[in-house]
């Protein structure tokens, strides 16, 4: 191996240690204070009444939103109408909100009666967070199935339910087996949801991991309900990453015009429902911002109110600062997964894969059991607050934005890479000058991922977050835990109003840089 | 076996007219194939033969009862599609007993008929085989036999050979015919490849631009084209010639006397029905490329370049005529 090489191959390996570190800190600091105290919290009656209802919430969450979400997922893969972009953007929307939003909407629309509180608000919460996702990536699968498919089943005398049953339907079973369990494991570690809806009755096991561990000081129990968490969800990754569709971006099915008969043009009315529903919660949340609770005046002056320097700092640090930390750690966050990935994609392919292996580690973790995990190392080591924050945001971003500039690099043409070596560059100077710029899009996506996730994540951020590090979600989860909504929401409207924006960008950029692709 | 008549159909997409007034007869029992460029709309027909498309106007019959408005499931219609279709997740013994399952069959007796047709296309030993453990020709034969398994009355070939190497579409094309022998099906067979079309067909129709511009027994539309469009198609040389006296036509700078009085004469021939002559045309050869079925020649005659099939090596310069020359006319209309 020549001395270029090998530094290159090191620079890798060094990402490669970086994770290792990271992700082995959290689970080995997991791991050496909950083991001891396992039995304990197995034997725990409310811990085991908070892994059953985990899996029951779960369950139908899970269930409820695969179903709702293949109607419109079949339209959308099959039709092509105006508006049908704008219909499958607000149905997608709730998917892109922070998860406090979706809580605090779910909570205060549960308080004027709409649908009973506790477990059915926990599961309408869960249901309208994730189906759009499901329908995402059953319509990408249905994608994949060209129409000649269905039209050979016609041909040969094959009933619409028929055709259904024995091609559509077991076509899209891996589709639909993998938004299932996708959506069983965000439901079952979901942290803001059950926290502000569930109430003490109805506690998932993450609920009662952080109500151990916040409320109760009992750090043993919670490290050691931690690794029941840990060994549940590494079990469900692996089975969502085993029912993931094979890689087929191609989208083989040709789309008509708009359906014409009555039984999907029922499913279309269905479809329209839907995505104007989709709306109504972000729209109350709204509202709740702009009006003053008891009054009901209009007083929109509470965003200009809490972002004033100095108000009100009794629930921890003031929103402004909140928004500081809530920028900074995104920032941090955006820097550091980059880096990282810059260095595994420049390294060889063994490293790269294993790279890329490790990333997905955290995918098995819940933010909760990561958190607790940094927490127990760190405190061990004097590891400062805002390190700790970051580290978790690394970890739970990792996954997204190494795929984003791996995928990337793997569409760049190798030989632009060797060029660059052949006309005296060396392999690192070549990534910087020649591979990044010419994978610049998905470079921006993935610090839009990193920076997205660290803005809108919850659980991790409320359990290692001091008073002076706290960011904007933990401001709301703190302003709705004393009731006062107003702030709560209008602190929660202008994180959803960052992620969007966050998102609009990413798109333009996408579709800006497109030409690079070509 | 029906026949199949298309009445004055149009089919447009947007702004684009892919049909337009198309009249064709297809009789009970023949292989007809219909041969265009891409996009002239061979497919678009096909689909409306079968039901997957809806024309704007005009009526589909089959043996004079009107099917233009029923589904493809009421037509008894078998149909090969380009990308095959085989259903990933079914066996070939389940794909080819699909059909007869959704016609009714109880699922035994429709395995039993399909086996039947898997030993009919040779490909005994491979039911429990998934589409993606097979080979290319294999997976055609398995879509052969699932269209022809319900035993449709007309069989529709959307260029199902095209992927295929040249031995392996000619076997196929050989099976196809076997079967139609057999069995005893009204085919259609849409192709861009005229060899293909002529190796299988009874009766060969031509389109450009949605409208079929010659139809006819397959060795009468290849002898008479009709038109400058159909015979290049077809594979052959087309010379203008332009008349300079009684039966006496210029070419170039060479003078040629042809039994026509026309203002403005086509020639037309194909590579392989020349002979060498002294008093034919003059040409330079520009390139040469040796086959088993002698020298295939790039010839310049003036400013026009024709291919011919030359029997010997030749030198640098060939005199030859055409053996069945072709004329068309500004005036013919076949």
């Amino acid at each position: 191996m020549s001395m270029k090489r090998f530094t290159f191959a090191k620079l890798g390996l060094v990402s490669v240690v970086i994770m290792l570190v990271l992700w082995g800190a959290s689970s080995l600091g997991l791991f050496l204070h909950g083991i001891p105290y396992l039995p304990q919290a197995i034997a725990d009656k409310a811990i085991r009444r908070a892994l059953k209802f985990s899996f029951a919430q779960a369950f139908v969450s899970a269930l409820l939103s695969v179903i709702l979400a293949i109607p419109p997922a079949y339209l959308d893969a099959t039709y092509d109408f105006k508006g049908r972009k704008l219909l499958k953007t607000m149905v997608t929307m709730p998917f892109t909100l922070p998860t406090i939003s979706v809580a605090l909407s779910f909570l205060l629309l549960s308080r004027t009666g709409i649908f009973p509180g506790g477990w059915p608000s926990i599961i309408a919460a869960h249901v309208y967070f994730n189906y759009g996702m499901c329908s995402q990536i059953i319509s990408a699968s249905l994608s994949s199935i060209s129409t000649d498919v269905e039209e050979a089943a016609d041909t040969l005398g094959a009933s619409y339910w028929l055709k259904m049953r024995a091609i559509v339907l077991p076509l899209l079973t891996k589709g639909i087996t993998y938004s299932f369990t996708l959506t069983f494991v965000l439901c079952f570690t979901s942290f803001a949801i059950p926290l502000l809806l569930g109430g003490p009755r109805y506690r998932t096991l993450e609920v009662e991991i952080y109500s151990l561990y916040k409320v109760f000081l009992d750090e043993k129990l919670a490290s050691g309900a931690a690794i029941i968490q840990l060994a549940v969800t590494s079990i469900l990754s692996i089975i969502a990453l085993r029912s993931l569709p094979a890689a087929r971006s191609k989208e083989v099915r040709v789309r008509r015009g708009l359906p014409k008969d009555p039984f999907h043009a029922t499913l279309l009315v269905y479809y329209i429902i839907m995505a104007f529903t989709a709306l109504y919660p972000v729209a109350y949340l709204l509202y709740r911002s702009l009006f003053n609770p008891l009054t009901d005046e209009f007083s929109p002056g509470v965003y200009i109110k809490i972002f004033s320097r100095g108000f009100d700092p009794s629930l921890g640090t003031s929103p402004l600062n909140s928004l500081i930390n809530s920028l900074f750690f995104a920032a941090m966050t955006s820097i550091s997964t980059l880096l990282v990935a810059s260095l595994l994609i420049s390294s060889t392919p063994r490293i790269k894969d294993l790279g890329m292996l490790i990333s997905l580690f955290p995918l098995g973790t819940s933010s909760i059991s990561l958190a607790l995990g940094l927490y127990a190392l760190g405190s061990k080591l004097q590891i400062p607050g805002w390190v700790l924050i970051t580290s978790s945001h690394f970890l739970i971003s990792a996954p997204f934005t190494f795929r984003s500039l791996e995928a990337g690099a793997s569409s760049i043409d190798p030989t632009f890479m060797d060029a660059a070596e052949t006309l005296g560059l060396d392999r690192l100077d070549a990534t910087f000058k020649v591979l990044l710029p010419l994978i610049l899009p998905s470079v921006l996506v993935g610090s839009f991922y990193a920076f997205v996730m660290s803005i809108s994540e919850t659980s991790a951020v409320a359990l290692l977050s001091t008073p002076e590090t706290q960011t904007l979600t933990v401001a709301a989860l703190r302003y709705s835990g004393v009731r006062r909504f107003q702030e709560a929401t209008a602190i929660s409207v202008l994180v959803c109003l960052m992620t969007w924006a966050l998102l609009v960008l990413h798109s333009l950029v996408e579709r800006k840089m497109k030409w690079i692709r070509r | 076996m029906v026949q199949v008549k298309l009445l004055g159909v149009s089919k447009r997409f947007g702004t684009t007219l892919a049909l337009n007034e198309v009249n064709l007869t297809v009789p009970d029992g023949s292989i007809t194939a219909v041969v265009g460029p891409s996009g002239c709309g061979k497919t678009t027909m096909l689909r409306i033969i079968a039901g997957l498309e809806v024309p704007d106007s005009g009526r589909v019959l089959f043996d004079d009862e009107d099917v233009t408005d029923l589904s493809p499931r009421d037509r008894k219609v078998g149909m090969v599609f380009q990308d095959l279709a085989l259903f990933p997740h079914l066996t070939v013994l389940d794909n080819v007993a699909f059909g007869l399952v959704a016609r009714g069959y109880e699922r035994d007796e429709a395995r039993k008929h399909a086996i039947s047709l898997i030993k009919l296309l040779r490909l005994d030993g491979l039911e429990k085989r998934y589409p993606h453990q097979l080979s290319g020709g294999q997976q055609q034969r398995v879509a052969l036999a699932r269209a022809l398994a319900p035993n449709p009355s007309v069989l529709l070939l959307d260029e199902p050979f095209g992927a295929l190497d040249a031995r392996l579409r000619e076997q196929l094309l050989w099976e196809v015919r076997r079967l139609h022998e057999e069995r005893n099906f009204t085919a259609i067979h849409v192709t861009h490849d005229q060899a293909e079309a002529l190796a299988i067909a009874d009766k060969l129709a031509i389109m450009k631009d949605g409208k079929i511009i010659r139809e006819g027994p397959s060795e009468e539309v290849v002898r008479t084209p009709g038109s400058e469009f159909a015979a290049k198609f077809l594979g052959a040389n087309v010379l203008r010639l332009k008349k300079v006296g009684p039966f006496m036509y210029r070419i170039g700078q060479q003078i040629l006397k042809v039994e026509r009085e026309e203002e403005e004469l086509l020639l037309a021939f194909y590579p392989e029905e020349v002979e060498p002559s002294e008093e034919g045309l003059e040409g330079r050869v520009k390139a040469i490329s040796f086959s088993r079925l002698g020298y295939r020649l790039i010839v310049v005659i003036d400013s026009e370049e024709v291919e011919i099939l030359w029997k010997n090596r030749p030198s640098l310069r060939v005199r030859f005529r055409p053996t069945n020359p072709i004329f068309i006319t500004a005036g013919d209309v076949f």
